[in-house]
């Protein structure tokens, strides 16, 4: 079962970078990036992003170059392990102009993180959800190029890694509409 | 590739000693690595998890004999992240165990777990296996996590973090957090039923025999159930307590395991 919505965001993104207190050099990085990474607060605990979130920074770096930022010192950058196996992206806010480049880099990244060989039983047992295929999660919060425009939206996603290249352009169609 | 085949047809003997195997194993990758052939590094790597995945199958049929079920769910487990582990860098090899696979996941479908517990935790510092390099967001030691890199698999180890708590899950990354109750003397008590997997080693006298599970639906006449309690899960494996699911009905359709086991073609 997955789950895709699309709603309206009500901060914009110089908003959204404020929450984190960065330094100077790095404010001006992440204002101008098409792409940051931004951290959850969990708990009340300290920002944090998800276990894998340096393979994703990493894997964004390589094809997007310095249009791709995280939300925070390096340290402060601290980890969320949650030990429910899923792929997990967190939060992504994303330009505008960026978005149709940006989410085929979201589909790779994921058929590269699925296990390679897929469980055989056929057909999978009742109620055996670890037999299920991997899961992802991330937003996606799209924003305009004019920072402090409120006119931001929301794409929140959970559901098989291995659909996304179905639910991707059912993105792009309603984000088009 | 043919060192590989006679590694497998080896390792497959009651006989084969695999403390030596692993020990030579391990002298051939030291050498590899000095003489900074990093490919045949990784393909010697690749041959210590088939050996793993062996071994491992052979413990968990021997702990399944035993009735040792929960060690026999962790070994098969560890078989999982091995096997998915070789595939990821060395996948010419995964023809080597995919039978050894398909056994795992078989007889995984075949234990009672459902519910395991997680841990929430946040890490705050950690370094890669491989450098030794603390982890940081924009200083990225080139070594990618789950990569072999001189016949060594690059890991992230936790030096610093905190329990923030845990959580009950159905789709665990670690399956060994299997939930089990204990009595008031703190001792584990194993409440699971373990019937089919009972009835499976009645049959199953080779490890490496095929293991092919045919799932399927078999209505049972209502009345094989009667005095089944009210507030226990339905016997149809729907999830919902029995008073609320099918104790109504004339007929409860159950699920239903053929298990079928073939003897392994010689050589393969």
């Amino acid at each position: 079962m997955s789950k895709l919505s699309i709603t309206d965001g009500s901060l914009n993104s110089k908003d959204l970078f404020d929450q984190v207190s960065l330094n100077n050099d790095l404010q001006l990085k992440v204002a101008s990036a098409d792409v940051v990474l931004l951290p959850n607060r969990f708990k009340d605990e300290p920002f944090s992003f998800y276990v894998g979130t340096t393979s994703f920074f990493n894997y964004l770096k390589d094809a997007l170059g310095d249009r791709v930022e995280i939300c925070i010192n390096d340290t402060d950058y601290c980890e969320l392990e949650l030990c429910s196996r899923q792929i997990r992206l967190g939060k992504i806010a994303i330009k505008k102009a960026a978005l149709n480049v940006v989410l085929p880099l979201i589909i790779g990244y994921a058929a590269n993180q699925i296990p390679p060989i897929k469980k055989v039983v056929d057909p999978a047992p009742v109620n055996v959800e670890y037999m299920e295929p991997t899961t992802i999660s991330f937003t996606i919060i799209v924003t305009d190029a004019d920072s402090t425009s409120k006119s931001t939206k929301e794409i929140l996603y959970e559901g098989p890694a291995d659909e996304l290249d179905t639910v991707i352009p059912a993105i792009k169609q309603i984000w088009d509409e | 590739m043919n060192s590989v085949k006679s590694l497998v047809a080896r390792c497959t003997q009651p006989s084969f000693d695999f403390d030596y195997a692993y020990k030579e194993l391990e002298r051939q990758k030291k050498s590899l690595v000095a003489a900074g052939d990093e490919e045949g590094a990784t393909a010697v790597w690749g041959m210590e998890r088939i050996l793993s995945a062996n071994k491992l199958l052979q413990k968990a049929y021997n702990q399944l004999r035993k009735e040792d079920y929960y060690n026999a769910w962790c070994s098969l487990d560890e078989i999982d992240r091995a096997i998915n582990n070789l595939a990821n860098n060395c996948h010419d090899y995964y023809q080597y165990v995919k039978d050894i696979h398909d056994t795992t996941h078989s007889l995984q479908t075949l234990f009672p777990y459902r519910l395991f517990t997680s841990y929430e935790m946040l890490i705050t510092k950690s370094k890669c296996s491989i450098c030794g390099s603390e982890i940081s967001i924009r200083q990225n030691c080139g070594h990618v996590l789950g990569k072999v890199y001189g016949g060594e698999m690059c890991c992230h180890i936790v030096e610093d973090g905190k329990l923030l708590g845990f959580s009950l899950v159905t789709n665990p990354e670690n399956k060994y957090a299997v939930l089990f109750p204990q009595d008031k003397s703190g001792k584990k008590v194993d409440q699971y039923d373990y019937s089919i997997l009972k009835d499976l080693m009645k049959k199953w006298k080779n490890p490496y025999d095929f293991i092919r599970i045919i799932i399927g639906k078999k209505k049972i006449d209502r009345t094989l159930v009667d005095g089944y309690p009210l507030d226990r899960i339905c016997p149809c494996g729907s999830g919902k307590l029995f008073g609320e699911c099918c104790y109504g009905k004339p007929s409860i359709e159950i699920t239903n395991y053929t298990i079928q086991i073939s003897k392994r073609p010689p050589g393969r």
